[in-house]
């Protein structure tokens, strides 16, 4: 069954509408006509935002113009969703993407519905336009960025079609006969600034070699602001989460609105795009900026003694300087006169004559314990049991706040800690050889009667399996 | 109009030169085992000479499917998709008529007699357009730049709409055709489902015997589903049938608009006949060689009726049965056995033209003259008989009796009893 006519992609069209008005043009009765000549599996569920699996026939077709990196920062949402993920997760993602391996969703960590987007989008001006320049209109991927409800090039607020993408079934809906609306209601400056400022960063090139963190950035652009002590110390998080609900109480697109948001944002732990873009122009980051994310190295602590020096010489006194500066005049000291850690000597205890701990002896002593105790966790013709410094105090009876004053003990311990997919590929492994030993046949049901794994997490344990094990794996999946 | 989707129009000679189709001949074939010779007798039917007629067909072909493909990347076409799309869509829930947007390209007739080489000048056109398949770019899609079909004996729609999805999967390897037969798709969305195939793959749509709609009570809903394609794909459309349908076409004013076109009848007595009786005559697999003379000529002409695959039946059988009968010569009495024994039954429906010199229109068929006694043709003399005299006679609207008195002596006796 070959492919004898497929339509135009246009400008910033999803790759989804292509598919859908495919559907429509090619004389296909049924859906599911259309899904055998399209999808490798034509059962699955057609991904709206990335790119479900396409047969030979399809990809030639596509990428005849453009190659499938191209095709995927161009006709997706990936430069949204993937743009401010850390560097190994970004290529993890795009690398899947281009694959074609349909489990984008959970490598991008796409956030969970709070914004209440039901429905895909459309802007009546555009939709106009795309009429009386194509003759149809088609779902835009600028349109269908989560929590912007404006459109960016006409400013004017975005109406849902009723195409839902929660109750996604194995359908394609074309723009066309899902936009009936053609008069559009105009927004407020403000908000059409800031989606323009997300759209900007939308459409902007994506480095993927770029190793800045997107939280290390913002927190280094709050630098000079009231937001971060002088020497960059202190975080004064809830002043910027007051600033930043009271900067956006006006607008019509609600992001972040509490502390919690707003410190996960900046401790590396949220990659919400919306709330990054949100955070960014709050803070007065060009688009340019926020696309080209850059750290360069900054001394505070030089920079501060500098501006003291400064301010002396001007005839300021430190109580004076400290006004300035907004700090106190212990910080102005000990930024001109660094006090030199003194070795510290613990006296014994006043009340009950206790003498302080001899840590080191401890720890010397400890050492063979602990071995000793790791060597039995790891026995091998039990499920194996993950390594952690809380399961070794317990097992030891060790405060685990002891174990910092243990330089060997801890290092001997993280010897043997390892990442959640490290220890699930090694619990799978186990499995597989006592299964194949006991002539068990190897299914996903007789397995939870081993170890306990989930189906959806197998993809993630399969960089560290070996070939044999790898295969096991993929049956399983 | 895009001119770079279809190969060159050619024109002149040099269209002539690529319509002909001469097999190749080498009299040596004259020596060779009777088997031999009457296998490669079987040569004479693949001649194909161009005339006016193959011209005129050839350009409007060309033209129409030029004018269909141009339409078919405009944004009219994708106005028509869609529509076809959402007709299709919801055609299955609940009845609904769908629009026509795009709008017709070319819809025509080529009518003529039957053998006097219409399906062999659409086909050698069709060749010389059509140049493989077409594929646009934007949109990508692969065109057929023409499509022949034959109109259902019983010209039923659904009959018709099936064998167009047929012919169009087995050329593009697709399975509409039996996705809609298993599905048992009604006749409304067969209609969908082709329009959108004919507005994406097919230049020109070419539906052969036409004439099969005349007898037929389904024939006007045939014609009007016709419309309705043109209409919903905007292709172009050539009927071709023979003469009969013409009372047909010519009932209703916008049956007639759909059939104007080109009208063709039998072939008069002039230049490119006697070229072609020629170049036909000189493939000969006889043993002897004859040549062709102006009697043989002109029985040609009269015992075909001016229909060129007479013609060429008559000069196969006489040949086949001067090999088989071992007279091994192609000359009037084998050409008059093939005539009387092999066409026996076509003979009451050969015209019997008046042969003449010059083009001018025949007389009409109901004056009839009588043509003095000395116009006897010269032949006649030497090979005289009653029955030649009478059959002249025939042809001619000559008086028999005075073409006996002539030769015979001949009394004429009244009947008793009977008023003349």
């Amino acid at each position: 069954m070959s492919i004898n006519y497929f339509p135009t992609l246009y400008e910033d069209e999803l790759l989804y509408s292509v598919l859908a008005r495919y559907h429509i043009h090619s004389g296909n009765i049924s859906y599911t006509q259309t899904a055998e000549q399209l999808f490798t599996n034509p059962r699955r569920t057609p991904s709206i935002e990335f790119i479900t699996s396409l047969t030979d026939e399809v990809l030639r077709i596509l990428l005849k113009k453009q190659s499938m990196a191209e095709l995927i920062l161009n006709h997706t949402l990936f430069p949204y969703y993937g743009r401010f993920l850390p560097t190994a997760k970004r290529k993890n993602a795009f690398s899947s993407l281009c694959a074609m391996e349909n489990n984008a969703r959970l490598l991008v960590e796409m956030p969970k519905n709070a914004s209440k987007t039901t429905h895909l989008r459309y802007c009546p001006i555009c939709s106009n336009h795309d009429r009386e320049r194509y003759g149809e209109t088609y779902w835009h991927r600028s349109h269908q960025l989560p929590k912007v409800v404006i459109c960016p090039k006409h400013h004017c607020y975005l109406q849902n079609s009723n195409v839902s993408i929660l109750k996604t079934a194995c359908a394609l809906y074309t723009a066309e006969s899902s936009c009936s609306i053609t008069v559009a209601e105009s927004c407020s400056d403000f908000d059409a600034m800031i989606a323009d400022y997300i759209l900007t960063v939308f459409h902007s090139p994506i480095d993927m070699d770029n190793a800045t963190n997107v939280g290390d950035f913002l927190q280094y652009k709050l630098i000079g602001t009231p937001y971060l002590h002088k020497l960059g110390c202190t975080r004064y998080t809830q002043k910027l989460t007051d600033d930043f609900v009271s900067f956006y109480n006006s607008s019509c697109m609600q992001g972040m609105s509490t502390r919690t948001q707003i410190d996960s944002l900046l401790g590396k732990k949220r990659f919400t795009p919306f709330d990054i873009c949100q955070l960014a122009f709050f803070l007065g980051i060009s688009s340019n900026e926020l696309s080209n994310m850059k750290i360069e190295p900054i001394d505070l602590v030089g920079e501060f003694r500098a501006e003291i020096k400064e301010l002396l010489a001007q005839g300021y006194i430190y109580q004076q300087i400290a006004e300035i500066t907004g700090t106190n005049r212990s910080a102005i000291q000990n930024t001109l006169h660094p006090k030199k850690k003194a070795e510290v000597i613990r006296k014994p205890n006043k009340r009950n004559g206790r003498q302080p701990a001899d840590w080191k002896k401890i720890d010397t002593e400890t050492l063979p314990l602990l071995k000793t105790t790791i060597k039995q966790l790891q026995n091998t013709d039990t499920p194996p049991i993950r390594i952690t410094i809380h399961l070794i105090s317990q097992k030891l009876n060790i405060p685990y706040k002891s174990l910092d004053n243990m330089p060997l003990c801890k290092a001997e311990i993280l010897k043997h800690t390892e990442t959640l997919e490290e220890y699930g590929a090694r619990k799978l492994t186990w499995a597989f050889k006592k299964m194949t030993a006991e002539n068990v046949p190897i299914t996903y049901g007789r397995i939870q009667s081993y170890i306990y794994v989930k189906r959806q997490r197998l993809y993630k344990y399969m960089p560290y399996l070996d070939d044999e094990m790898k295969r096991i794996a993929e049956n399983l999946m | 109009m895009n001119n770079q989707l279809l190969p060159p129009m050619l024109e002149g000679q040099s269209l002539l030169d690529a319509l002909q189709i001469l097999p190749k001949y080498d009299s040596a074939i004259r020596t060779h085992s009777k088997a031999e010779r009457l296998i490669a007798l079987n040569d004479l039917y693949n001649i194909y000479l161009p005339n006016e007629m193959s011209l005129e067909i050839y350009s409007k072909i060309y033209l129409a499917t030029l004018r269909s493909l141009s339409k078919k990347v405009t944004r009219l076409a994708t106005m028509q998709r869609n529509e076809n799309g959402k007709y299709l869509t919801l055609q299955q829930k609940q009845s609904i008529d769908f629009q026509g947007i795009i709008g017709g390209a070319d819809c025509f007739t080529i009518i003529g007699a039957s053998g006097i080489g219409k399906s062999s000048a659409i086909s050698r056109s069709i060749q010389l357009v059509s140049n493989g398949m077409i594929e646009l770019e934007n949109p990508y899609c692969k065109v057929m730049p023409c499509l022949v079909v034959q109109c259902p004996y019983d010209c039923s729609l659904r009959g018709m709409l099936l064998a167009i999805l047929k012919q169009t999967d087995e050329i593009l390897d697709n399975t509409h055709f039996e996705k809609a037969v298993k599905q048992r798709a009604t006749v409304d969305t067969l209609i969908g489902i082709v329009s959108q195939l004919a507005l994406n793959h097919i230049g020109l749509l070419v539906v052969d015997e036409i004439q099969n709609v005349v007898a037929n009570r389904n024939g006007r809903q045939l014609v009007a589903m016709l419309t309705q394609l043109i209409n919903n794909a905007g292709i172009s459309i050539c009927m071709v049938g023979t003469s009969e349908c013409l009372p047909f076409f010519e009932s209703v004013d916008y049956l007639a608009r759909r059939s104007l076109g080109l009208q063709y009848g039998t072939l008069p007595f002039d230049a490119y006949f006697e070229n072609f009786c020629k170049c036909v005559f000189e493939h000969q697999y006889t043993q002897k060689e004859s040549h062709l003379t102006e009697d043989v000529l002109q029985f040609l002409y009269e015992n075909s009726g001016g229909v060129l695959a007479n013609v060429i039946t008559m000069l196969h059988d006489a040949q086949e049965i001067a090999i088989l009968n071992n007279v091994e010569e192609l000359n009037l009495s084998t050409l008059k056995m093939a005539s009387d024994n092999r066409m026996a039954m076509l003979k009451p429906h050969i015209k019997k033209t008046r042969l003449k010199q010059t083009t001018t229109a025949t007389p009409a068929a109901s004056a009839k003259k009588t043509v003095p006694c000395q116009s006897l043709p010269q032949p006649l003399d030497e090979t005289w008989s009653i029955s030649g005299t009478a059959f002249y006679a025939k042809n001619n609207n000559a008086d028999m009796v005075s073409l006996l008195k002539k030769k015979v002596s001949v009394i004429e006796l009244p009947l008793k009893g009977v008023s003349v």
